[in-house]
């Protein structure tokens, strides 16, 4: 199988360090004033149930993982990081761990050493978790199921959470929420409290992203709990909506030692002077989807020009990149090179001249606009960097968040995941992604005020290129 | 001093004994394939089976992933394989001898080609993968014995006639069955170093098949495990182009 994987797990967390960044280095601890009562555990806790059992044979669990790492890392170097050292230093902690969550706490911490994305342990009762939700929480404690939604997606804009799209159906629609609001507090609890305890890092994109999963998490719980979420409208009054957590749309997904996760596609067409720009939207690169692309792009194929907003698109299986690339390009391309150890291997893209019907066809060759922004991670980055560099799309948005290395999540022997890369991956020019992301065609920041006035700026200026392109063509 | 002359000189002599002794005691590499081929059944036996069926696993353990999977052979040069990957969907691959295609749900069917092609048509090559003909081969060798995995072992290097494909493979002196290989894969994304390992061989019409072959390739590892063999009787519609692939065959 060709496939790799490379996501950025939203179910990752490391339990002993919740508001850590993720899979980064923690940043210079301060004294934080304690959270409100109302806030409950520490946000990212859903891992806590398992973290309080006893571990048993920590050392075998430490040792294979710090094996792993020292087998697969592409540079033989560990990123300037004396490995060995590593583990002389953590491995007396390791052996002295006694719970699981002690445990954790320590390979989070070696994993943290390498300073690098895509290296994280995922609890296993997340990993393993079906994704299909387990009910409320019991009175006053929090859930942890989170498979519901209020039914919004949220951004981190001027230090604060702002609603950034809300599904057309969903209980915030129906509530009468509005994009640009922010969400002042959750069940009582100040989201402002939460993100002041946000570690200092001087890359916005990665405070943008820990700053949305804070957010995320305090918003998500049970299906058919109620969420009681005050915010702060246009006009700057507060406004206290309980809103009654629906099922996310979409279809659950579950590959491997991945945790569940839900995926959605959805399509549709905007005319604009006379010309018809298709739209894709999906949320994540999981190969449950790719006969829903498909079925897109069979509809979309009499399309002026064709849109991909995969902003918020947090990544998943690497070798889906190069099929959804196939539908766009009339030869055989390379989109990227993965380094591993000891090979080296080409992310290439056939043009796809099949349908879903089994017919014959082209592949799509009008106008291609990809809108990202800072929540565009890993296979994300890695389709929408090959597309830009090959000259195929015009990219629009603000920079992605330069998290792109192939990784696997393998079991330990204590059965939890650990999620490490195996492989620098390289750009069609040889440039690295990591750390750079993709810088789009055209930067278009997100506004507030955009927001408030209905407005959706990257997305419009995609649509004005895209009808232009068209109309020139 | 004659003594010693006597002795160096019968010295001598047993290097001289020695030396040819030691070749006769290597077995050319057509031996070694020879006894291999009497290790799983024999010629008779291999040349009764015209089809097989195989059901076997494929786990993915870097990844938590079992697939199962099917795959059917016919002699002299067709072969089918469909996985399904849970999560994924159905992968199929395969040759009727001519063409051979590669279609999944994620990347869409395509036609092999060049190295891809010729590899994927010398796997489908049914009799001469189990019977190893001395014509299919530019070249074979006996490199010696060695230790693989703990077992004594020829290791053999083979270099094919038709792709140029080399690969060393290693067969137990004990039981003349093969035990590993190593060979460079081709594929669409390059070149990729697999090594193999085979046990757990148990009979299936006669015949020995390796129902545990471990594949180390780069940094992954996958396990196949054959849980069923049925020999003969695999319709001639299991190596059908598969709908999606057609529309690609110029007519």
């Amino acid at each position: 199988m060709a496939a790799l994987l490379l996501p950025a797990c939203r179910g990752t967390v490391e339990p002993a360090t919740p508001d850590r960044l993720p899979n980064r280095s923690p940043g210079p601890s301060t004294a934080l004033p304690p959270l409100p009562a109302a806030c409950g555990p520490t946000a990212g806790a859903v891992s806590t149930s398992l973290a309080s059992l006893p571990v048993t044979d920590p050392l075998v669990t430490f040792d294979s993982a710090w094996s792993i790492i020292g087998r697969t890392h592409w540079d033989t170097t560990y990123h300037g990081v004396n490995w060995n050292a590593v583990r002389a230093e953590l491995r007396p902690t390791a052996a002295a761990a006694t719970t699981t969550g002690e445990l954790r706490a320590v390979l989070s911490d070696m994993l943290a050493r390498l300073n690098q994305s895509h290296f994280s342990i995922i609890p296993r009762e997340i990993a393993d978790a079906t994704g299909s939700g387990t009910g409320s929480g019991s009175a006053g404690a929090p859930s942890a199921d989170r498979s519901g939604s209020i039914g919004a997606e949220v951004r981190y804009l001027d230090s604060t959470i702002v609603i950034a799209q809300i599904d057309r159906d969903g209980p915030a629609a129906r509530a009468g929420v509005q994009t640009g609001w922010r969400v002042h507090s959750v069940n009582g609890c100040p989201l402002s409290a939460r993100l002041a305890r946000m570690p200092k890092e001087p890359d916005a994109r990665r405070v943008a992203l820990t700053a949305y999963s804070i957010a995320t998490r305090s918003l998500a719980g049970a299906v058919g709990d109620t969420a009681t979420v005050v915010f702060t409208d246009a006009r700057g009054a507060d406004r206290t909506v309980r809103l009654v957590r629906a099922p996310e749309p979409g279809v659950v997904a579950k590959f491997g030692n991945l945790p569940a996760m839900n995926a959605q596609l959805s399509f549709t067409r905007v005319k604009s002077a006379g010309k018809t720009v298709g739209i894709i939207r999906f949320n994540i690169w999981m190969p449950i989807l790719s006969p829903q692309f498909d079925a897109a792009i069979d509809s979309l194929r009499d399309a002026d020009a064709i849109l991909l907003d995969i902003r918020g698109n947090f990544g998943g299986v690497g070798g889906m990149s190069m099929g959804i690339a196939g539908h766009f390009l009339d030869s055989t391309r390379t989109i990227g090179t993965m380094v591993q150890r000891g090979a080296t291997l080409k992310f290439v893209a056939n043009p796809r001249r099949v349908d879903t019907r089994s017919r014959g066809v082209s592949p799509y060759a009008g106008p291609l606009a990809i809108v990202v922004d800072e929540l565009s991670i890993s296979t994300t980055e890695i389709f929408a960097g090959g597309m830009q560099a090959l000259g195929r799309a015009q990219v629009f948005g603000v920079q992605t968040s330069g998290q792109a290395l192939p990784s696997v999540p393998e079991r330990l022997p204590n059965g939890d995941i650990l999620y490490h890369a195996i492989a620098d991956f390289l750009n069609p020019r040889g440039k690295p992604l990591e750390g750079a992301g993709v810088m789009p065609d055209r930067v278009v920041p997100l506004t507030r005020q955009a927001l408030l006035a209905g407005r959706d700026p990257a997305l419009d200026a995609a649509i004005a290129w895209a009808v232009a392109s068209a109309t020139a063509k | 001093m004659q003594a010693l002359r006597a002795f160096a000189v019968a010295s001598a002599a047993m290097l001289l004994l020695t030396a040819p002794l030691s070749a006769q005691a290597a077995p050319s590499a057509a031996d070694v394939l020879a006894t291999y081929v009497t290790a799983i059944g024999g010629k008779d036996a291999i040349m009764k089976i015209t089809s097989l069926k195989q059901t076997s696993t494929m786990q993915v353990p870097a990844v938590g992933l079992t697939a199962d999977v099917e795959s059917y052979q016919a002699a002299p040069n067709k072969m089918a394989i469909k996985s399904t990957i849970p999560g994924v969907g159905e992968m199929l691959q395969g040759t009727n001898g001519e063409i051979a295609w590669d279609a999944n749900p994620m990347q869409g069917p395509r036609l092999l080609s060049d190295k891809e092609l010729a590899q994927t048509l010398e796997g489908a090559d049914f009799y001469g993968n189990m019977l190893y003909p001395v014509d299919r081969f530019s070249k074979m060798a006996n490199l010696g014995v060695v230790d693989f995995n703990g077992e004594k072992s020829y290791k053999l290097t083979l270099i094919r006639k038709d792709s140029g494909r080399e690969t060393t493979q290693y067969f137990s002196v004990a039981t003349g069955l093969i035990v590993g290989a190593e060979t460079v894969q081709e594929s669409q994304m390059g070149a990729l170093q697999v090594s193999s390992t085979l046990s757990d061989y148990k009979d299936f019409g006669g015949v020995k098949f390796p129902t545990k072959t471990e594949v180390t390739m780069g940094a992954n590892k996958l396990i196949m495990t054959i849980t069923n063999v049925v020999i003969n009787g695999v319709p001639a519609t299991a190596f059908d182009i598969p709908e999606a692939v057609k529309p690609l065959i110029k007519k």
